[in-house]
């Protein structure tokens, strides 16, 4: 048996996915083959040092921000194809206007005044496809994704 | 009842609290997967929330009859994915770089064994060295398998790849880590 397939063999084994006779092919393929047991025993202790890395904890402040985003964040789930912009953009159009209006009737109308309107088209839940919407996984997993190196 | 299927119904229905019980049943988890893939804390967190928001999002879109794992680990893979191609890390960043700032949240948590041996903290910065230079995909299947622990079947599915472009993706990332690991 070439090296190749028992590599993929070895592979099999360290995920515990390798069955009887592919064990004893391997078994002595390896009595053989020093690349191969060189190759075993690397990826033995590859995966024994990925294995030890220790969980770090979450911050605490994570899961009232998760909530907090759930509980504040407008639903744009329904929203589709050409709607995805359309609304955003007359709801930013509807902005800028309300801001001119208000220039217009406010004398007073200042610098100080446009931060409020930059925080508004900051909105996250502005973006044309929020990362990990649907809209997003869907388009990542159809068209994206893929193996650069194949 | 209080499994995963149960509480994604809850959430479709609304529920608040049965959304709050599932991020604290998997908070930690995403949090960890992030962290390993991007080194970065601040990154991990930011994931993490994004995932939680895209898991309550599409709760209405869950099939109870895919185990939720798959349903949790395909939205995380996009995310990070999705996050790696942006960042463009193997591009734009150097290895060394990478390893000096990325991979200090995951390394740190080695430091304190003091059971480890100079070549055994050698051989643990070849492998993250390994890791760090592995395209984006690969290093997304490892983690899947070593860390979240799921099986061929699942991470094909979560990755929308074959069962078998998923064993070659392995197997490839193995034969590149050690030859990094031989490296020296
Ligand atoms: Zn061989």
């Amino acid at each position: 048996m070439d090296c190749r397939k028992i590599r993929r063999m070895v592979s099999r084994e360290l995920d515990g996915a390798l069955d009887g006779a592919g064990r004893a092919d391997l078994d002595s393929h390896l009595a053989l083959c020093a690349g191969c047991r060189r190759f075993r025993d690397l990826s033995l202790a590859g995966l024994s040092i990925h294995r030890s890395v220790k969980e770090a904890d979450p911050p605490p402040s994570l899961l009232p921000s998760i909530l907090a985003a759930v509980e504040a964040g407008p639903r744009w789930g329904w929203m589709h194809g050409w709607l995805r912009i359309a609304v955003p953009a007359a709801v930013a159009a509807a902005a800028v206007f309300g801001v001119w209006v208000g220039g217009l009737m406010h004398e007073s109308y200042s610098p100080a005044t446009a931060g409020n309107q930059t925080d508004v088209l900051e909105l996250t839940y502005l973006d044309e496809y929020p990362p990990g919407s649907l809209g997003d996984i869907l388009m990542t997993s159809s068209g994206g994704g893929g193996d650069e190196q194949r | 009842m209080n499994d995963d299927a149960d509480l994604m119904r809850r959430i479709a229905g609304g529920e608040s609290d049965a959304f709050r019980v599932l991020v604290e049943r998997y908070e930690r988890i995403g949090y960890n997967f992030f962290l390993r893939l991007t080194g970065v804390s601040e990154d991990a967190e930011d994931l993490t929330q994004e995932l939680f928001i895209a898991v309550f999002r599409s709760a209405g879109r869950y099939r109870p009859d895919a185990p939720f794992k798959a349903f949790f680990y395909r939205i995380a893979s996009n995310l990070s994915a999705s996050h790696l191609r942006k960042r463009k890390l193997r591009a734009a960043q150097s290895i060394d770089e990478m390893v000096e700032r990325g991979f200090d949240a995951a390394s740190a948590r080695h430091e304190d064994d003091p059971a480890l041996s100079l070549d055994g903290r050698e051989m643990r910065r070849r492998y993250e060295e390994a890791l760090a230079g592995l395209p984006r995909d690969w290093r997304i299947a490892l983690e899947l398998r070593v860390a979240g622990e799921l099986t061929y079947e699942e991470i094909a599915g979560a990755m929308g790849k074959s069962v078998s472009a998923v064993e070659s993706i392995l197997v490839r990332a193995r034969e590149r880590i050690a030859e990094k690991l031989d490296e020296g």
